[in-house]
């Protein structure tokens, strides 16, 4: 069936527009007729009707993607899978590194730093080749920092009190007082 | 929709927010840098000592540090220098660091470059041959004292 074949409607007759009756649907593959797929909903191709045997032209109308969803991205037809970030930068590795670089020279928290650094760096070199790695790498990271800063906040805080408790300490306190 | 925006720049996101982050950062470091300031690390008793000297009698790579960022701020580079090399030296790399990120917040470029791990890794190199060097008897060029 070719464009040939079908003949053109009678122009529509003056004062008489509104009873002239609609062309028959389908006659000449309007793509404007096709109603727009509501938004937000799946997306999916597979929903897409299939053009109708006499709509010749039905088949030029893009497929009623989303907006939010990417074009030909589709599984079983219901809507595109979420967009994996692959290859991204790994802002906690980063943040990490970062953060555990100070406190390796901070003095204090340096045994905390140190190993998360090196966790740090390698999530880092890893951010590229081994996504999900990098991101592994950057949770232990953080776990280790975590920990073991706390565990140094603990022992300073009872090293602290012991020294406010020693005999020389409330020596010096009674001598200034 | 995060509550705020990552620290690398999303260029959907307004100005103010994108630089959310780095004002947070610089803040805090301002806010440590002023604490060592005025009170003095050069007398003793103003803060703890270093667990990892009291422990073991060796200097650690941080120690000397509060007295490096005093007298840096106190713009006595040579002394700074005497206490701990590697603070100034971290010093110019996060004040640069610092301002790069800034700039690019504030241009609201995308964050996509790989960072210079090999760098980093020469960084943790150094930081451990330091720690070493400096308690080695004898090198007291490194040490703190």
């Amino acid at each position: 069936m070719s464009h040939d074949d079908n003949q053109p409607p009678p122009p529509p007759q003056s004062g008489d527009g509104g009873s002239v009756p609609p062309p028959p649907p389908g006659q000449y593959g309007d793509s404007g007729s096709v109603p727009p797929p509501p938004p937000g909903q799946y997306g999916d191709s597979g929903s897409v009707p299939p053009p109708a045997a006499d709509n010749p032209y039905a088949s030029s109308t893009p497929p009623p993607y989303s907006a939010s969803q990417p074009q030909g991205d589709t599984y079983g037809g219901y809507g595109a899978a979420p967009v994996q970030q692959t290859g991204g930068t790994n802002v906690s590795a980063i943040v990490l590194t970062v953060l555990a670089g100070l406190a390796t020279v901070s003095c204090y928290f340096t045994l905390a730093g140190l190993p998360a650094l090196v966790f740090g760096i390698i999530a880092l070199t890893k951010q590229s080749s081994d996504p999900a790695g990098s991101r592994k790498m950057a949770k232990i990271g953080w776990i280790v920092f975590g920990v073991l800063v706390v565990l140094i906040v603990i022992l300073l805080a009872v090293g602290i009190t012991a020294f406010i408790n020693s005999p020389e300490f409330q020596q010096e306190l009674e001598n200034a007082s | 929709m995060p509550l705020a925006s990552p620290p690398l720049a999303d260029s959907s996101a307004g100005r103010g927010r994108r630089l959310f982050w780095p004002a947070v950062a610089a803040v805090a470091l301002t806010g440590a840098v002023l604490v060592v300031h005025v009170i003095n690390p050069y007398e003793p008793g103003n803060y703890p000592t270093c667990p990892w000297l009291a422990v073991t009698g060796t200097y650690c790579p941080g120690c000397g540090a509060l007295r490096a960022t005093h007298s840096l701020t106190h713009g006595d580079l040579g002394a700074a220098l005497q206490r701990n090399p590697l603070v100034v030296v971290l010093a110019v790399a996060v004040v640069v660091g610092l301002a790069v990120w800034a700039r690019r917040q504030w241009r609201g470029e995308p964050a996509r470059r790989t960072p210079p791990v090999a760098l980093l890794w020469v960084g943790l190199a150094a930081i451990v041959v330091f720690w070493i060097a400096r308690s080695i008897p004898g090198w007291t060029w490194l040490s703190p004292v």
